[in-house]
This record gives C-alpha cells, sequence and structure tokens, in this order.
C-alpha cells in the first residue's frame, strides 16, 4: 500500500463524509 | 429479418406476461407478507439477523435508513478496493495475476460499489477467481439489493401516513423500514433464487462454471501472430463465470466475466442463453413497476409508470433496430450489397457477432442501456451512429426507462413529483401524488436528483476533452471520437456501465474523475430519494377531489414521459449534436471516421 493508495481512500471517505453531510443538511430543511 | 423481429415480438411478450407473477411476489416480500419460500429461507433470514445484531422489528426514520446505506456501501467499497489491491497475496488466482493500480482498484471499487459495472480492465486478463467471485460477485448481489431497498423504503414513504401506530421506539416520527431487513430480504428471496435459476440455465447451455487453470489446446489450424511467428496452441480463459453472469444480469450490474462480455462464447454461448441474459436484463426493473403498484395499493399505479418507460423504449428500439438493418450508406455507394437474405444478416454487422445477427444485438443494446445494466453482446462503437445515439440518450435521460433495479423507479418516481409540480403549477392547485402534498422541500430534493447525473456527465465529457491523459484515450477522430468520451461519461455518470469499446479509459484522470462522476450519480440520487420518503411519510393522504390530477391515466402518462423527455433533451441536444447527429449528417455526405 502506498501514499497514493491513501490519497484515492481519502477521496472517497471525502465523499462519504459529504454524503453524511447531506443528509444532516436535509434534514434540518426538512424541519424548518 | 422477420425471424428477428419475431424474435423481439417474443422477448417483449414474455417479460409482459412474467411482471405481474414476479411483481407479486416482491411485493409480498417488501411487505413482510408469506412467500413460497419461506418455510425454506425464514430460518437463514432469522440466523443472519441474529448473528448480525439486528432487530428486524425495529423501524427507522429516513435518516438512519441513509446512514446505513452509505456506511454499508462505503465499507463494501473499501473491501472490494482492498481485494483488488492485494489480489496476489490472496487465493484462487491460479493465473497469479498481480494487484491492480490503485487508480485502477479505485474505479472498478466504487464501480462494482455503485452498481454501474463500468469494466476500465479485461476480466480473464486482470482477475483472478477470488476478486471475480467474492469481489464483484458479492458486489453485484449488495449494490442490486441496496437499489432495490431505496427503492421500498420511497414506496413506504408514498404509502405510510400518520400516526403510524403504535408508536415508533427511539422518538422515529416516521420510519420507512429498516434498511438491513431490506437488503437481506432481497438478496435472500429475489436476487438468490433468481440468480441460482439463471446460473443453471447457464451451465446447461454450456457457460462455463470451474475453478480449473485456463487451458492450453493446440489449435486445429496453425497460424501466424502480428510478427510473423508461427502460432499453433491458444490459451482457453475459464473460471466460475455463470454464477456471475446470472446476477450481472439480473441486478443491472453488467459487468462481465470476460472483457468482451456476451460476445464471448463462454460467457452466452446459445440462442437460448443469449435469450434468458436479455430477459434478465429488464425482468427486475419492469417487474418492479408492479411491485410498485401493490404496495401502493392500486396497480394502475404500477402499470403506467410502465407504459410510460415502453414509450421511449420501443419507438427507440424500433430506432435503433432500423438504423442497424439500413446498414452504412457508404458501403451502398462502393456496391456492397447489405440487404437481408437467407445467406447473409445484411445492415451494419461491424461489431456484431453473426450468430446474434442485428435484432438480437440492436435489443440486446437497447435493453442494456435503458435499463442501466451495461453488458453487451455487440460492440457500441461500432453502431451507426443514430444506434449510438439511441444507446447515449437511454443513460442520458438518467437511467429511468427501466432504469438499475430499484434505481430505476425511484428515479422515475421523483420525474413523476415534478411531473405532478409542473402540472399542478399550470392549473393553480396544489400538487399531490398518490394524495401526498408536493411541497417546496420534495421539489428541493428531486432537483438535486435530476440535476446532478447531467453535471457529472457533462463536467467529465469537458474536463475529459481538455487534458492530456482524457483525450489519450480516443480512438477515432471527429464526431466519432467526441461520441467515444460522451458515451464514457453518460455511461460512468449515469451507473449504467457499458462503453463505447474503443475509448481506452484505463487512465488515472478518467478513472478518478469517472470514479467521482458515479459516486455522485448513484449516492445523491440516492439520498434525495429517501429524503423525500422521510418527508412524504409524515404527511396525510388527501382524498382526491376534483382538482386532483389522476396519475394512472393517459394523460398523466403521456406528461410524466414528457417531462423526462424535456428534462433529457435540454440537459443532452447539444452534446448530442455535436456526436451521433453531425456524424450521422456526415455519414450520408459519404464522410466516415
Amino acid at each position: 500500500m502506498a501514499m497514493i493508495d491513501l490519497f484515492y481512500l481519502s477521496l472517497v471517505l471525502l465523499f462519504f463524509v459529504a454524503s453524511v453531510g447531506f443528509v444532516l443538511g436535509a434534514q434540518r430543511l426538512m424541519e424548518e | 429479418m422477420g425471424a428477428g423481429l419475431a424474435q423481439i415480438v417474443l422477448y417483449l411478450l414474455v417479460l409482459l406476461i412474467l411482471v405481474k407473477p414476479l411483481g407479486t411476489y416482491m411485493a409480498r416480500v417488501y411487505s413482510g407478507e408469506h412467500t413460497p419460500l419461506d418455510r425454506l429461507l425464514r430460518p437463514v433470514e432469522r440466523l443472519l439477523y441474529r448473528l448480525a445484531g439486528v432487530n428486524p422489528q425495529q423501524e427507522m426514520d429516513w435518516k438512519i435508513y441513509a446512514l446505513a446505506m452509505l456506511l454499508f456501501n462505503g465499507l463494501g467499497f473499501l473491501a472490494l478496493y482492498l481485494i483488488l489491491r492485494l489480489q496476489s497475496l490472496l487465493p484462487f488466482n491460479p493465473e497469479r495475476f498481480a494487484g491492480l493500480e490503485p487508480h485502477t482498484a479505485l474505479n472498478i471499487a466504487i464501480s462494482f460499489t455503485s452498481n454501474t459495472n463500468w469494466q476500465n480492465y479485461g476480466g480473464e486478463t486482470t482477475l483472478g477467481y477470488l476478486a471475480q467471485m467474492l469481489g464483484l460477485t458479492g458486489q453485484n448481489f449488495l449494490s442490486a439489493a441496496t437499489g432495490m431497498a431505496v427503492l421500498a423504503a420511497m414506496v413506504r414513504g408514498l404509502v405510510r401516513t400518520p400516526p403510524i401506530s403504535p408508536p415508533l421506539a427511539g422518538g422515529i416520527k416516521g420510519g420507512v423500514g429498516n434498511f438491513w431487513v431490506d437488503l437481506t430480504r432481497s438478496i435472500l428471496y429475489i436476487l438468490l433464487p433468481l440468480s441460482l435459476a439463471l446460473a443453471l440455465i447457464l451451465v446447461s447451455q454450456g457457460v462455463v462454471q470451474t475453478f480449473r487453470p485456463y487451458q492450453t489446446v493446440p489449435l486445429l489450424q496453425a497460424t501466424t501472430d502480428a510478427d510473423g511467428n508461427p502460432v499453433s496452441e491458444q490459451v482457453l480463459a475459464l473460471g466460475p463465470a455463470a454464477s456471475q453472469i446470472a446476477i450481472k444480469q439480473l441486478g443491472a450490474n453488467g459487468g462481465g466475466f470476460f472483457n468482451v462480455n456476451s460476445a464471448h462464447p463462454f460467457e452466452n454461448p446459445t440462442p437460448l442463453s443469449n435469450f434468458m441474459e436479455m430477459l434478465a436484463i429488464l425482468l427486475i426493473p419492469a417487474a418492479l413497476c408492479y411491485t410498485f403498484g401493490q404496495m401502493v395499493g392500486d396497480t394502475r399505479q404500477g402499470w403506467a409508470v410502465l407504459i410510460a418507460m415502453n414509450l421511449f423504449f420501443i419507438p427507440l428500439l424500433a430506432l435503433d433496430v432500423s438504423a442497424e438493418y439500413g446498414g452504412n450508406p457508404i458501403l451502398t455507394t462502393l456496391g456492397v450489397d447489405q440487404t437481408a437474405t437467407d445467406l447473409q444478416p445484411g445492415g451494419n454487422m461491424e461489431g456484431k457477432e453473426i450468430r446474434f445477427g442485428i435484432a438480437n444485438s440492436a435489443l440486446w443494446a437497447t435493453a442494456t442501456t435503458a435499463a442501466s445494466n451495461g453488458s453487451v453482446n455487440s460492440m457500441h462503437d461500432s453502431y451507426t451512429p443514430l444506434g449510438g445515439l439511441v444507446e447515449l440518450f437511454f443513460m442520458q435521460l438518467g437511467e429511468v426507462i427501466y432504469g438499475g433495479v430499484g434505481s430505476g423507479l425511484y428515479g422515475l418516481l421523483i420525474f413523476a413529483i415534478i411531473a405532478v409540480f409542473v402540472a399542478g403549477l399550470m392549473v393553480g392547485r396544489t400538487p399531490e401524488y398518490l394524495g401526498k402534498k408536493i411541497e417546496s422541500f420534495e421539489m428541493k430534493m428531486a432537483a438535486i436528483a435530476i440535476l446532478v447525473p447531467p453535471a457529472m456527465v457533462l463536467l467529465g465529457t469537458a474536463a475529459a476533452l481538455m487534458t492530456n491523459d482524457g483525450l489519450s484515450g480516443i480512438q477515432d477522430g471527429g464526431p466519432h471520437g467526441f461520441s467515444e468520451v460522451l458515451y464514457a461519461y453518460s455511461s460512468q455518470g449515469n451507473n449504467n456501465g457499458s462503453a463505447f469499446a474503443g475509448y481506452g479509459a484505463n487512465t488515472p484522470w478518467v478513472n478518478t474523475t469517472g470514479g467521482l462522476a458515479m459516486l455522485f450519480a448513484r449516492y445523491w440520487v440516492a439520498l434525495p430519494a429517501l429524503a423525500i420518503a422521510g418527508s412524504l411519510v409524515r404527511k396525510k393522504r388527501a382524498p382526491p377531489n376534483a382538482g386532483t390530477l389522476p396519475t394512472h391515466g393517459l394523460l398523466f402518462i403521456g406528461w410524466l414521459a414528457a417531462v423526462v423527455l424535456i428534462v433529457g433533451a435540454l440537459s443532452f441536444l447539444p452534446t448530442l449534436a455535436l456526436g451521433p447527429i453531425v456524424e450521422q449528417l456526415l455519414l450520408r455526405q459519404g464522410v466516415t471516421f
């Protein structure tokens, strides 16, 4: 495993974190 | 030609006949009702819940449901990435294939987790049996079941009304189901039995299913290679193909065991195997329409969405078939006879298997791009520009004409919500779908869901055309080369997975940008769908009144199709004009690429 693996895995992790943010943001929007 | 058209009619008839029984069965699965397989599978299901610590009675609100989906799919991606990178250290790799390059592994892992199954690799020259079986086939089941689970949750959002009785634990205001239960039941009761049956049929037809290493056999007739050296032997790639092919056809996955997918004689050896594999492409997406109708208590609603899908499918299928039977006008001017006779299939046979002919190739190409399957039995890069346009446009419509298992229908339901909203604006009534009021939150989510895939396609194509890495994979010049890039991002940006075979896409740039396109197209459509479900499940159902737009009638079916067409055409007509449309016009003037 190399640095480039960490880069790609971080990229995908970032996407899933952003998706969690999407869920929380949408929930907040729904409650308004 | 007559026999080919008769096969297309037979295909559509068999598909139609199977919609109701399978749709009814799946509705029972998602409603938790008794099914004929209960005696066999209930104990297995209970055991799985016990092992996983899942309480199947526990309802989830949309937020928990969505987070469970993201967590599960994220871990699935990681497991597949590691299998692909480390396959040289893992067992069941008789050809001792090396671990994949990081960017290649990234794209494949995203591709199979997101149900896209875009293939930037040749299966038989890249992957060992463990990677194919545990890695790819495993994700074929899991990603398909994820799409079906999201659909089940969305339909419950449309069906359920408050107050929910008995009250849900943990302060949950509106349950849309339990992700783990929907996932488990989709696999156990639907995908596994169908895959087992189809795999056995395929094996009976000669599709290989073995752990033996590749076989070296003497050629019946010796030949020479490109350098003039004599060649007297051939290596036959083998492997556990039938089990993977069955689910990749049924689950709208599409990633073939062999590089050329079902054009390979070991993946698709006979007319019957071809028919069954084609049938499997549309079977579950079509039947899910009836499941939807059953779950909402009005099967007319299910037939309505199925008819709306076929308002696109049948005319575009006819266009594709006629374009391919029409052949290449340049060849006609050279005196080549392209008419179909008893001795030749006629038309444009470039890139097609002679044993399948034009009708069965064009039908597969149409079905595989309408559904988000993506497997092929002919090379789409070699279709006439009009034929290629049909395949491109099906993907660009957002994979809602049949689409992926589950994802196609929840995509179309989002379009239905937009359709009733726009119709409501036109007549000044509060829009409702199945008695649930459509308000600003639902529209915001629907807007995200229909804008993300086109953004991925257009931005990805534009960026690829501005980079050396993106341009380097183009095989042909002019508009056809543009179509190759557009096809690659249309396929990845709508989770289809088929390829214009001419484009060499296994580069760090295409793998990374295509990977991101697949992620956004999959999850940033599924999440808004779940959010809409979470919002609708809290709303009471309004009884129909004089101002209600009936969503099972011909007017709504036509209106829904118009909305899908308008969104698709507005988003993609300029790119289609730059690619297949101008290529078709130039072809008529004798210019080819």
